[in-house]
């Protein structure tokens, strides 16, 4: 099946000064019709970058230097801003992080949606605020037609967050792109709004991006995930698979930190997710890598690019000792 | 590639490392062109090429020339050593006015920001009093009360600049009683008074900075006004705005030089206190 | 038991705000009513609450940058308001904070060095406000000495909330409240802050008092639990027991997080989510609008008309809930109407500390 979303090699860079730093290299994955797909790393690892890249909603630092965005057969990369706007919002919608500061607090919350539904169908006001509440209660906000005329500010944080996401799928987008859809959530709020969300798509056929630095929250809603490391995709594959039998060292730690302490002492990956330059050579995860001291620091890490392999029948890995990571 | 140390830190946002304000601030033009001022400030006895009042009654209103590189104005007197005089005038009125209203306003408009209070209550009521008047229209009624000279006029340009900056450093510390490193600094132990000294006023400084060279561009332009009207500085002390005033009734002869230099000189000075106060603001916040 | 006093303790402590409400109406929110919490040194002891739950309003009551309306706060058995000069110097180093978010927490003008030495101002030890001390403060914290130079916005996340810690630390306290202090982090680094909160606790003996939400991290680091619900204190468990917790928004809350809901065999719970602007809490049970257990039990009359008080259902855990003894064990996979327990697993939950 021809995959609705398809990027490859994507490299995206910023910064004015060179060496630019990249903020993703080579990054590449697809996306089918109907399937949901997350992308897991920590802050810093290019994930958001990755979705603004996607949607042509780059800041101005950054630019992609390599690579493509393939939706529907179009490139996306190198559109003209007025190109790209018939794509955002009617078939690829964005939530972005932070929701509480996303919504205008000036506007009712049911006026914006409508905003947005009578900007992209071209239907008069009075349809448009009846969608809105429409959409409001698919989301699961009870009491819609009394919240849509209530402030932002009067809405809860998981509120604000159905809130946005129903205005992305007002306009029944292909593929809804979530970034960071739990910060700032109680967890009872956010296993609820996972669900939500995944009804949803389900419900409307749709595409899924789930964009987090917790693997629970991947877990719970999407089929399939890509694990990035600055910038780079170190193991992609169906999450049964990444979940049962994670490959590289890197996916590992980020299992091994979803899980509870023993005896008292928890699990981290001490350090931080380095910002790279296109000259960088070898592995990135070198420095944090739990296998490598086990092997003994191998210089091939440190001088070269590890491939990526195929793993299994759809995942990928990239790393130099794919067989030894059965350790 | 090294390995990331712990507490190294992000990439660095501000400016390059090692590039100290100094450094930064000479590669701005307007800091140059300030320094010119200044240097035309300290220098002028040596740099004029006439004094400030000596003039031949025969020779006015002579178009620039090689002997007088801006003409010379009705009185007879050289326009190039007068615009250059007036510096001693202008500049240090103007600035020393924006400095001691900082010195008031910026203690001022942080306790009345952040312990609110009466004290709050007096500030902004001084302060709407204060801007309740007519600058020009209050400058006069101050000069009538105490007199022509350059203190008042250094007086009222305090009395005019203070509440400007008590209302801007007030502003901008009162949403600072909600932040949480407040919150942090009382808990460490620190009283009222230390968190407006060591936390509260750091942060009111930023928009200072920026306000400071306007504040002092637009005295200057206060000065020429009220100057313009006779008020202030007195003939035949040279400064730019009484300069252009007595040159304004010859520009419909065609004589534009005793005119026109002075304004270009108040031009000049403007950009320079701008320019400068603009890259010690992006110095504080530490901006690229 | 330590004898004498406890270090901090609440005493029926209520807070009442006086809202802006929408416009012109004047409505006043009970933020907290009626909390009684001890906290004693080298103990940690778990608050959990939602949005709403008054549990930040409670932390800042326990530092004292709040005066309760109602009720006691005591440090080392006398009220904190009672305090003057030098017994208020000492309750004021000896009760520290750590904020949820770390950059908003440093002042982005200072330092983290100079915020650092600022607190350092207040300490008990000699030579106190000076670089070196700094220093030793931000190793104490596993950070390099070289973070001192640094502003926040040029620090990390993980790094600053760690600086935070060591700021924390500078008046040499005996009790730390953290309000969530990891869940601005991802979650690859919470583990580090947990740890080394732990070996702090270790090595100084301090007491804490945490807002959390991880019933994971709960079980691992906790002694004391307390669960606020609208400002309302419905569960407190010493220790082990609250390996069974019973009040049926604890129950909830294990069910949303996947380690704990499969640990213990619970199932998913839906709670419907209200907004902020909800209606004032009817006669009778403040959680009964969202309470599983009250439709499952066939929304039994007493949970409308008869609040439930907080009672002791077995030593050291009181809960206050009617059907208490019912919850869980209506949670669990395996549904038993006579309400024994059968999920809990108590050999695999080991708490550590004392």
């Amino acid at each position: 099946m021809e995959a609705l979303l398809r990027v490859s090699g994507l490299r995206v860079g910023f910064g004015a000064e060179e060496p630019r730093s990249l903020a993703t290299r080579d990054v590449g994955f697809e996306l089918a019709s109907g399937e949901r797909l997350g992308i897991v790393g920590e802050s810093g690892s290019g994930k958001s970058t990755t979705a603004l890249a996607i949607v042509g909603l780059l800041p101005r630092n950054a630019t992609v230097e390599q690579g493509s965005v393939i939706y529907n057969g179009q490139e996306l990369v190198g559109l003209a801003e007025r190109q790209l706007r018939a794509y955002r919002g009617r078939e690829i919608a964005m939530v972005f992080q932070n929701a509480s500061t996303a919504l205008n607090p000036l506007i009712r919350v049911g006026d914006q949606i409508a905003d947005v539904v009578a900007s992209q169908q071209r239907v008069p006001r009075r349809r448009a605020r009846d969608h809105a509440v429409e959409l409001l209660t698919e989301m699961g906000i009870v009491d819609a037609i009394r919240n849509a005329r209530s402030y932002p500010h009067e809405y809860s944080g998981g509120m604000a967050q159905r809130a946005l996401i129903a205005m992305a799928l007002a306009c029944h987008p292909r593929v809804l792109l979530v970034d960071e859809p739990t910060t700032g959530l109680d967890p009872i709020v956010q296993a609820q709004v996972l669900d939500k969300i995944v009804e949803r798509v389900v419900e409307q056929e749709m595409s899924l991006i789930v964009i987090s630095h917790d693997m629970n929250v991947i877990l719970r809603t999407c089929t399939h995930v890509i694990v990035l490391y600055a910038g780079q995709v170190m193991e992609a594959g169906p999450c049964q698979e990444i979940l049962r039998n994670p490959q590289h060292p890197y996916t590992r730690a980020l299992l091994d930190t979803e899980e509870p302490g023993e005896g008292g002492k928890f699990s981290f990956i001490p350090g931080r997710v380095p910002t790279l330059t296109r000259e960088f050579a070898g592995c990135a995860f070198y420095d944090r890598c739990q296998l490598r001291a086990s092997l003994g620091n191998p210089m091939i890490c440190v001088t070269s690019r590890p491939p990526e392999t195929a793993h299994g029948e759809e995942s990928r890995v990239t790393c130099h000792f794919l067989s030894a990571t059965d350790l | 590639m090294s390995a990331p140390i712990e507490g190294s830190g992000k990439h660095v946002r501000h400016h390059a490392i090692g590039m100290s304000a100094l450094q930064r601030l000479v590669r701005v033009p307007a800091f140059w062109v300030l320094i010119g001022v200044f240097g035309i400030t300290l220098a002028a006895p040596l740099i004029a090429p006439y004094g400030p009042t000596t003039g031949d009654p025969a020779a006015k209103l002579l178009p620039p020339s090689v002997q007088h590189l801006m003409g010379t104005d009705s009185y007879g007197f050289d326009v190039f050593s007068r615009v250059l005089y007036a510096t001693r005038t202008d500049l240090p009125v103007a600035i020393l006015s924006v400095v001691i209203a900082v010195l008031i306003g910026l203690p001022a408009g942080t306790l009345a920001g952040y312990a609110g209070g009466w004290f709050d209550e007096i500030a902004m009521r001084f302060t709407e009093i204060g801007q309740a008047f007519p600058q020009i229209l209050f400058a006069m009624a101050i000069f009538a009360a105490f007199g022509n000279s350059q203190a008042t006029l250094v007086g009222i340009l305090v009395v005019l600049n203070v509440p400007v900056y008590l209302r801007m450093v007030r502003s901008v510390v009162m949403p600072l009683r909600e932040a949480e490193y407040i919150a942090a600094a009382r808990l460490s132990g620190n009283g009222t008074m230390s968190i407006v000294m060591r936390h509260a006023m750091p942060n009111a400084l930023v928009p200072v900075f920026s306000q400071f060279s306007i504040s002092a561009a637009f005295g200057i332009q206060l000065i020429a006004g009220l100057s313009f009207i006779g008020l202030g500085v007195r003939l035949p002390e040279p400064e730019w705005g009484s300069m252009i005033s007595i040159g304004a009734g010859g520009l419909v002869f065609g004589q534009w030089w005793p005119s026109f230099f002075p304004g270009v000189a108040i031009a000049v000075t403007s950009y320079a206190l701008i320019g400068v106060g603009n890259e010690l603001r992006r110095i504080v916040l530490r901006e690229r | 038991m330590t004898d004498g006093p406890p270090l901090l303790e609440l005493r029926d402590v209520s807070q009442r705000y006086r809202a802006r409400g929408a416009l012109l109406r004047r409505s006043s929110v009970q933020a907290l009513k009626g909390i009684n919490l001890t906290l004693e040194s080298g103990r940690t002891a778990c608050l959990i609450g939602e949005t709403g739950s008054g549990k930040s309003t409670l932390g800042r009551i326990l530092v004292g940058l709040t005066t309760p309306s109602d009720g006691t706060v005591l440090h080392r058995g006398r009220p904190i308001t009672q305090l003057r000069g030098p017994a208020w110097r000492e309750y004021r180093r000896s009760v520290q904070m750590v904020f949820q978010n770390p950059t908003g927490s440093f002042n982005p003008m200072l330092t983290v060095g100079a915020s650092i030495r600022d607190a350092l101002r207040f300490s008990p030890l000699p030579g106190a406000s000076s670089v070196p001390n700094a220093a030793r403060l931000l190793e104490q914290v596993e950070l390099a000495p070289q973070l001192a130079d640094r502003y926040p916005d040029e620090v990390s996340g993980g790094e600053l909330q760690r600086a935070s810690i060591a700021r924390a630390l500078a008046t040499e306290p005996t009790m730390i409240f953290l309000d969530e202090p990891a869940s601005a982090l991802d979650v690859s680094i919470r583990g580090q802050i947990f740890n080394l909160l732990r070996r702090l606790q270790d090595e100084r003996g301090l007491a804490y008092a945490i807002v959390l939400h991880d019933m994971a991290t709960v079980r691992v680091l906790g002694d004391d639990v307390f669960v606020l619900y609208l400002g309302e204190s419905v569960e407190y468990a010493r220790q082990r027991t609250f390996r069974r917790p019973a009040h049926p928004y604890a129950i909830a809350l294990l069910s949303a997080s996947p380690i704990e809901a499969e640990r213990r065999n619970i199932r998913r719970l839906e709670l419907p989510d209200v907004g902020t602007s909800v209606s004032p809490p009817p006669s009778g049970c403040p959680f009964q609008p969202r309470c599983w257990l009250h439709r499952e039990l066939g929304q039994p009359e007493r949970c409308l008309l008869e609040k439930p008080l907080l009672s002791l259902i077995e030593p050291e855990h009181e809960v206050a809930c009617h059907y208490a003894d019912l919850s869980l064990g209506r949670a669990t996979n395996h549904v038993r109407t006579s309400g024994r327990d059968l999920a809990a697993q108590p050999d695999q939950l080991e708490i550590g500390g004392s």
